[in-house]
């Protein structure tokens, strides 16, 4: 594409920057027979010019086959000269106040519709010089005319700024026609019915002539003259206002094209290469046959927790923001390396002459600790991290074709991976992640029926009064029963849900679900209460305050019958959407846990900022190993923290008598876990509701 | 009967040497060349270090009158298998299928003018097989030109080939000799034909990186603006050069110079341009032969690309000859490639040349820019090896 569109309208500008600083006919002809040569690379190069062969290059003083050049009919063909040998050649002609061809012959490849359109261009261009020459020949002012006309060519191949160059054009057109009022009118591609306007502006009296301007061959507007006093404008003046209008039409055709050039390579935010130019160097690098270059390594980099910047700051400082994260890649990498964006909060970097997988993994980890780094934004700090995935390509093994597209998805693979497992890591790409991708959308597929098919059930664990061991609440907790897997664990499907969306209509489902259930159990223990777990993405979800209410309008029940458990994650992700959602579910009555706490960031500032309710405290700290020592010390914590800002406390995963009374002797009142009862299908829940006590119900099982 | 004209009856003879004094050393070179045969056309190659004057002098003085003598300073000269610099190199040719006419244009009187002078030894020249071998001024642009002048002359039937004289990266002033004449600033060209094949290879292993450029001034000599910005700020910044650099001149610039080159895109490749020097005052590059308007890249190499170009040439010039076996191989080798290769990449350069083409006689020297127009109209090189196999 580069060789192709986006160069062709520079040869033809080189082709016209040289054709203009010929004086006559004979030296533009003599010029035009060398340069169209020396362009398409042909041993001959020639000019018939009214039937006549008028410039030959390329037999230098051996004679020259005239019949057979001007025989040379336009299109491609195949020709045998003495000097040369056979010859594929490529005709191309003109037509205006002067006729005629351009002609080529070359020993090496056959003429391509490319160059067959370049040709038929330059033949265009050199029409219109040879007008221009025989009008200026004849014209008197011809000296003031070839300067004008000089400048702009001068201006458009020093890429003036556009408006220069057509204010030049209409103002050089204008002088040459004695002083006639000359406009360009150009078609707004935004307002139709207003077309853009250059030069004198257009009056109704006097005749006027008008001649097309083109972009990229499509007419765009027209450059109009009108004469001064009624004279009729003749053929002479009519073609010089066509060698301006050429002009006009060049000029916006290359402005455009450097534009594009631009544009088509670039992001437009960052100034860093895009995926298009990006895979271009990574397929360059690995055709690169330099033997030393024995690996080609790709790095997907994701953003974390960028979407939550975005949508508290806004996107202006998200932009700010993507724009230093791509300065932190640049500092990070060696000037020979590629770093790109591919839009989002994707970049990618290519690394050259990495000699191994490890000098990879460094600069990767490199990168992460840069961007982790706080961000000042708009005067606000920002605390965003990176994931990245890591491709090599062994040039020995490589395959051609696909193979940029191949590495490239490999790293996002190796990212996708890497963010599974949690994010802010890097993971190097193995060909078993493939193994593992198409399993997890095998699932992910069949998760998108589940629902439908019935296959999703619900079961019930009970919170226990820890020194009665009565039922005072549940929590819902979600199985599938896949037809052929068997039960499918939650840890296995769930992220799954969240990522492809699909947790919004399945957590909908499971609201409603254990809203309807807890209606009925409710008549046997009317306190009872039902902890619903939430994702991040249904809380994000718009609509989810309302689907609460309808859940609990739909059952009969009131707000306080509900608990809804959410994670710390949800509160780092995205702070301001978390908060309004929170706010309004508190506005129903509901009450808010915080699940696994202890686990994660456990900030006591959510306390503060956040309407939390309840503290449910992780497995890990109440029957995990750490529970005896370190566990013990931060349970006390969680508890007493609890009480100090008057928040209830939940022990989840309590597995032995033992267990219990620790719990109950730290001031904990309430939990859950195998020593009271396992999760229950529907048809098991009555009996823990009305059982007087639950405590050693069920023998320790394993977790 | 004529005796059909038989391999045996051309010859190609090399010789060299390091001798301090210019006189002594030419007249070694010269003498190891010819080996006591008469010659058609003694070239030498002499680094800038000799007094040319006395260079000149003693070539002329080794052949017999009417035998023409041309050659040029060298940025580094190349004979037996070893290049460096500091010797005088020495090329004969001769035996009865063998023709040579020399000529001298002046870039004084228009370069395009300079090439046609040049040629004007093919004139009536006859033998089968031509080529004009061309030595030009290294320090002047407006190359394109010269091939042109040169090519109006010879047309596509005759192969175009030579170098640019260097002056050992002084970048100050080069030399063109002929017959017992220095000259500079000139064109000089022998119009050889042959009864024997005659091939010309080009190669160069430089490929492109980066983004197209396009060329937003220039003047056939010097590249003031790319990418509508000052083209030396541009080009530094490109090749990623350290900060002081962009301050003034040092020493470290001319290899960056010829290790950062520039391609323009041609129907099947890419032509190099070496930048061959900086004016810090209007922020510009020397670079010629850039047309304003064009799109170009950067283009990179290193020891084993280049080598690659090496192999290229090699089996293009061989090619050439049609399965015959060659005399001798004149070498014009760009002096960036020489900066690239280094002494041992040279070694090894000359080891796979002496592999490609076994037992046959290679000189040459290291340029300042090549010539070469095979097929096509085309003709300026730079960071080119350019070979030329007589058979």
């Amino acid at each position: 594409m580069v060789d192709g569109n986006v160069c062709s309208p520079h040869r033809l500008v080189e082709f016209l920057t040289a054709l203009s600083r010929c004086l006559t006919t004979a030296d533009a002809v003599r010029n035009a027979a060398e340069l169209v040569a020396e362009e398409f690379d042909a041993e001959v190069g020639a000019v018939v010019l009214g039937g006549v062969l008028t410039a030959v290059a390329g037999f230098g003083q051996r004679p020259v086959p005239s019949a057979a050049l001007t025989a040379m009919r336009p299109g491609t063909g195949v020709i045998e000269l003495d000097s040369v040998g056979r010859c594929q050649t490529l005709a191309a002609r003109w037509t205006g106040e002067s006729e005629g061809r351009l002609l080529l012959a070359r020993t090496g490849e056959p003429f391509t519709a490319e160059d067959r359109d370049l040709l038929l261009g330059m033949a265009g261009a050199m029409g219109m010089t040879l007008d221009m020459i025989g009008v200026l020949e004849r014209e008197r002012g011809r000296h003031r005319v070839l300067e004008v006309l000089l400048d702009i060519q001068r201006s458009i191949s020093h890429r003036a700024p556009l408006a220069t160059i057509l204010a030049a054009v209409t103002d050089g057109a204008s002088t040459v026609l004695e002083g006639c009022p000359v406009s360009l009118v150009l078609d707004d591609a935004l307002e139709r019915d207003r077309p853009l306007a250059v030069g004198t502006d257009l009056v109704d009296e006097g005749t006027s002539v008008s001649v097309q301007v083109h972009i990229e061959g499509i007419p765009a507007g027209a450059l109009v003259a009108t004469s001064r006093d009624g004279a009729p404008i003749g053929p002479g003046e009519r073609s010089l206002l066509t060698a301006f209008a050429e002009h006009a039409s060049l000029a916006l055709t290359d402005a455009r094209t450097v534009e594009a050039m631009q544009e088509a390579y670039h992001d437009s935010l960052t100034g860093l290469p895009n995926r298009a130019l990006f895979l271009e160097r990574v397929s360059s690098e690995l055709r690169s046959d330099a033997p030393h270059r024995s690996w080609t390594t790709v790095l997907f980099i994701d953003l974390d927790r960028f979407k939550a910047v975005n949508d508290s700051l806004g996107h202006a400082a998200g932009d700010a923001l993507l724009r230093e994260v791509s300065d932190r890649i640049r500092a990070c990498t060696r000037t020979d390396a590629t770093a790109a964006r591919f839009g989002g909060d994707e970049f990618a970097v290519l690394l050259t002459e990495q000699s191994d997988s490890i000098g990879a993994v460094v600069v990767a980890e490199r990168i992460i600790a840069a961007l982790r780094e706080p961000f000042t934004i708009h005067g606000k700090g920002v605390l965003v991290c990176a994931t990245i995935g890591i491709a090599h390509a062994d040039h020995a093994t490589v395959s051609m074709g696909s193979a940029a597209d191949e590495l490239l998805g490999n790293a996002d693979l190796a990212m996708y991976q890497a963010k599974a497992a949690g994010g802010s890591r890097v993971l190097t790409y193995e060909p078993q992640m493939r193994v593992a991708l198409l399993a997890r959308l095998e699932l992910q597929a069949e998760l998108q029926g589940a629902l439908g098919r019935g296959e999703l059930f619900v079961v019930y664990q009970p919170i226990v009064e820890l020194d009665s061991g009565r039922t005072c609440g549940l929590e819902a907790l979600l199985r599938w029963r896949h037809p052929s897997r068997g039960i499918v664990a939650p840890l296995d499907f769930i992220p799954i849900a969240e990522t492809t969306g699909v947790i919004v209509a399945i957590g909908r489902w499971v609201l409603d679900e254990a809203c309807h259930r807890l209606a009925g159990w409710r008549r046997l223990e009317p306190d009872l209460t039902m902890n619903v777990n939430v994702s991040v993405h249904q809380l994000r979800d718009p609509a989810f305050v309302d689907a609460v209410d309808h859940a609990l309008r739909a059952a009969g029940l009131p707000g306080q019958a509900l608990v809804l458990e959410i994670t710390e994650s949800v509160l780092i992700d995205d702070v301001e959407v978390a908060l309004t959602s929170l706010r309004a579910l508190k506005g129903l009555g509901v009450a808010i846990a915080l699940d696994d706490f202890g686990t994660g960031f456990s900030s006591l500032g959510y306390l503060h900022r956040f309407p939390v309710d309840i503290l449910k405290i992780d497995r890990s700290f109440v029957s995990g190993p750490a529970s005896e020592t370190d566990g013990h010390q931060l349970v006390r914590m969680i508890i007493e923290l609890g009480r100090a800002y008057g928040v209830e406390v939940i022990a989840e995963g309590i597995e032995d008598e033992l267990q219990r009374d620790r719990l109950l002797g730290l001031g904990c009142r309430r939990g859950q876990g195998f020593h009271f009862a396992r999760p229950g299908e529907v048809s098991q829940v009555e009996a823990f509701v009305t059982a007087p006590s639950l405590a050693g119900a069920a023998p320790p099982g394993p977790a | 009967m004529d005796q059909p004209e038989s391999h045996e009856a051309r010859w190609f003879g090399t010789g060299s040497s390091s001798t301090l004094d210019a006189a002594e050393a030419t007249a070694a070179a010269v003498a190891s060349a010819t080996a006591g045969r008469p010659p058609a056309l003694v070239m030498v190659f002499a680094s800038s270090t000799y007094d040319l004057h006395a260079v000149a002098r003693a070539a002329d003085e080794a052949v017999p009158g009417d035998v023409p003598v041309i050659g040029c300073t060298t940025s580094g000269e190349i004979e037996e298998g070893a290049a460096g610099s500091g010797r005088v190199v020495a090329v004969a040719l001769g035996g009865a299928g063998l023709t040579v006419r020399t000529s001298v244009g002046h870039l004084a009187d228009g370069s395009r003018e300079a090439g046609r002078s040049a040629a004007q030894g093919l004139v009536g020249l006859g033998r089968p097989n031509q080529v004009l071998l061309m030595l030009s001024e290294g320090l002047a642009g407006g190359r394109a030109e010269v091939v042109r002048g040169a090519h109006s002359v010879a047309g596509a039937a005759v192969q175009l080939v030579g170098g640019c004289a260097g002056d050992d990266l002084a970048m100050s002033q080069t030399f063109q000799l002929h017959r017992g004449e220095v000259l500079t600033g000139a064109v000089v060209g022998a119009a050889i034909g042959s009864e024997g094949p005659i091939g010309v290879g080009v190669g160069h292993g430089w490929r492109r990186v980066g983004e197209p450029i396009v060329v937003t001034e220039s003047d056939g000599q010097r590249i003031f603006r790319l990418n509508d910005e000052p083209a030396l700020d541009y080009y530094l910044t490109l090749v990623g050069a350290a900060p002081e650099l962009f301050a003034e001149e040092s020493p470290a610039m001319s290899a960056i110079g010829l290790t950062n080159t520039f391609g323009l895109p041609r129907p099947g490749g890419e032509e190099v341009r070496a930048v061959l020097g900086f004016d810090f005052a209007n922020r510009s590059l020397f670079c010629g032969d850039v047309p304003q308007g064009t799109v170009i890249w950067r283009m990179v190499g290193d020891a084993d690309s280049v080598q690659v170009g090496t192999r290229t040439a090699c089996e293009l010039a061989l090619e050439g000859l049609g399965g015959a076996t060659p005399l001798g191989i004149v070498a014009f080798d760009c002096a960036s490639r020489r900066a690239i290769l280094g002494d041992d990449g040279i070694a090894a350069e000359m080891g796979l040349l002496a592999e490609l083409a076994p037992e046959v006689p290679i000189a040459g020297f290291y340029t300042y820019g090549e010539i070469a127009r095979v097929t096509g109209s085309r003709g300026v090189h730079n960071a080119t090896l350019v070979l030329l196999a007589l058979g």
